[in-house]
């Protein structure tokens, strides 16, 4: 390919862009919705009203876990914070010798959700906000490692994508403050460039840490290297400390809220959120505190360990080192737990840009390629199928969002396998609009799409509300917004698609240019901006496009 | 073919390269191996464009070879004479 690094770069951009571009779209969307996880947990648990106070939540677990599970061999209590959870409890039960310890996620029959007044709730069973959090890496209907791979191998896409796309734009400052409307195809690319631009930062930042945390799947050779097996290398960087046995001795737990006094006053006032006791009523019982990590960048878990009986604490193995800092920070970063609210509604906007940028990138491409088309009104299948697997995503997935939260307040709330049902519910809806747009031409496939997107949309807001007391008029008179804000961004969201159909319903295409004309220098192409555009274009390496445009 | 060379080239040299680094940085070893497995993504984004953007094929399997040499000999000559821990 006897071409200059910089086509050779922008024709790499296109091509890693495009093939991945599916899969990405729905990682970046996921992961986006991600960052308000534990809210969206929230909201999908309605029977749960927030808490007051945090000293009689602790009380009420342990009274609760002792009635419960008193052999239990670990209890774990969760205390509310401010992201709304209430207090979450759950139990291992002693497993009997030779018997595997198996817990599933969530299991119901050991663990429980309190309120106020230390009651059990009968909350409605769902994976929340989580299955929208776990999907953006594990994927669905798959195993856990294959989708792994597939989302380790699409992240290097983007990040090879990102970093040419860097390499081709040459007037990468300039064109950050451009955005020609109505110009077709131009407009795409400026709408791709300003959200890829905008948050490049942002986007950079998120692939390449994204990467890190998953890197002991990608490249364990770095442990390879060193260590002969990789049990000793985790046991350096995460010591475990000792494996306490039960005495068989029965003896008081310590106040846990001496625990917390004393844990508090170690870390400079800040609160833990979670708590778990080994051994509960035993003489080497154990307790482990743990503190959130909110505005703290460089630690993981940060936790300590108390002796169950004195309350004495007990010395840990830290291992600190620049290896370990850095991949650290490095995960918190892509994670953003540590962020306060607006940090966090500022990770949420840059998640949406880079939703849109690989969206428009999408369409940036069937845009370009029908212009180059022998027969722009008759495609040939290739051409075809990739606008209807567009359509499909981009319309497909939001749309499938939507029906995870109707599914939520809609579902019988004591059906079995409740959890697998919104989540399935979603897949449904996202396969049908697949289906859809495969039936209908193009343009009216995303109109309807986006249609039925915002109908969607708009029917959350208003299901919360019938079927539940905490709905958007509620939710403010009561200064509940956490619920506020979820109902108002749904209606926002619906805004958003309506807008987005009009647009597209009052789409005509630009006029293809005369080719002809260019040769003439006499009489220059009457519109400039919608010329065709070559990808050396992008890299502005063709001088005529440059002289003849004069909106630069 | 050169999407092959990027795809495998991008991966070999890259974990050549973390291993690397977790033998040869002046660090403890488990903090090497962990800033090796980090800055590897970044060798390998390197590669793949590389790949791209070499004029000849041939010319390019053979340098990623001579690299992927360059950097795998020292780290098996390391770990026969050192071991590892």
């Amino acid at each position: 390919m006897n071409t200059s690094f910089r086509q050779s770069m922008a024709w790499l951009h296109t091509w890693s862009g495009l093939l991945v571009g599916w899969i990405l779209f729905a990682i970046f969307l996921t992961g986006t919705v991600a960052f308000f996880n534990d809210e969206i947990t929230v909201w999908m648990q309605p029977e749960l009203k927030s808490f007051r106070s945090s000293e009689q939540a602790l009380g009420h677990a342990v009274r609760f876990l002792e009635q419960k599970a008193p052999e239990a061999r670990r209890w774990n209590i969760s205390l509310p914070s401010k992201r709304g959870e209430g207090v979450n409890i759950s139990w291992q039960p002693e497993q009997k010798d030779g018997e595997e310890p198996r817990r599933r996620r969530g299991d119901r029959s050991t663990s429980a959700t309190l309120d106020d007044t230390g009651q059990a709730v009968n909350v409605r069973d769902t994976r929340g906000g989580n299955f929208l959090y776990r999907f953006h890496f594990n994927l669905h209907y798959m195993p856990v490692i294959w989708a792994r791979w597939v989302v380790g191998f699409c992240t290097m896409f983007m990040l090879v994508a990102i970093v040419t796309g860097i390499v081709t734009h040459k007037k990468i400052f300039t064109d950050f403050f451009t955005l020609r409307l109505k110009k077709g195809q131009r407009s795409w690319l400026d709408g791709h460039n300003v959200t890829a631009v905008l948050a490049l930062p942002f986007h950079l930042m998120i692939t390449y840490t994204g990467l890190v945390t998953l890197m002991s799947l990608y490249m364990p050779w770095g442990i390879a290297a060193n260590y002969k097996n990789t049990d000793s290398f985790y046991e350096t960087v995460f010591p475990r400390g000792e494996e306490t046995k039960r005495s068989g001795v029965s003896a008081p737990l310590v106040p846990l809220d001496d625990i917390v006094e004393k844990a508090t006053a170690l870390w400079g006032g800040k609160a833990p959120s979670n708590i778990s006791i080994t051994y509960p009523g035993d003489s080497a019982a154990t307790v482990d505190i743990t503190r959130s990590v909110i505005g703290e960048l460089s630690s993981r878990r940060e936790s300590l360990t108390f002796h169950g009986i004195t309350g004495d604490l007990m010395p840990k193995k830290n291992s600190s080192g620049v290896g370990i800092e850095t991949r650290n920070i490095m995960i918190n970063v892509h994670a953003g737990r540590y962020s306060g609210t607006t940090l966090r509604w500022l990770y949420f906007l840059s998640g949406v840009a880079g939703t849109i940028m690989i969206g428009t990138g999408l369409v940036l491409w069937t845009v370009k390629r029908r212009q180059k088309l022998p027969d722009p009104a008759r495609p040939h299948f290739g051409f075809r199928l990739i606008e209807k697997l567009n359509v499909g995503t981009i319309v497909g997935l939001p749309a499938g969002v939507a029906a995870y939260f109707l599914a939520n307040r809609l579902l019988p709330v004591d059906m079995a396998e409740r959890p697998i049902a919104e989540i399935d519910s979603m897949f449904v809806v996202w396969a049908g609009v697949f289906i859809w747009a495969m039936l209908r031409s193009t343009k009216r496939a995303w109109i309807e799409g986006f249609v039925a997107a915002a109908i969607l949309y708009t029917a959350v807001p208003i299901v919360n509300s019938v079927t539940t007391d905490r709905g958007l008029l509620n939710s403010l008179l009561n200064h509940d917004w956490l619920f506020a804000s979820f109902d108002i961004t749904m209606i926002l969201t619906a805004g958003c698609f309506f807008f987005l159909a009009r647009k597209v319903q009052n789409h005509t295409p630009l006029a293809k240019p005369d080719r002809t004309k260019r040769n003439r220098p006499s009489s220059p192409t009457p519109n400039a901006g919608a010329a065709h555009i070559e990808p050396s274009d992008i890299a502005g390496v063709t001088v005529q496009a440059a002289a003849l445009d004069t909106s630069k | 073919m050169r999407t092959a060379a990027a795809f495998i080239g991008g991966y070999v040299i890259a974990s050549l390269g973390a291993a690397f680094l977790a033998r040869f940085l002046p660090l403890s070893p488990d903090q090497a191996s962990l800033m090796g497995a980090i800055l590897s993504f970044a060798i390998c984004t390197a590669v793949v464009m590389w790949a791209f953007a070499a004029q000849s094929i041939t010319k390019l399997w053979l340098s990623m070879v001579v690299i992927a040499a360059m950097l795998g000999l020292p780290v098996w000559w390391s770990i026969i004479t050192e071991g590892r821990l």
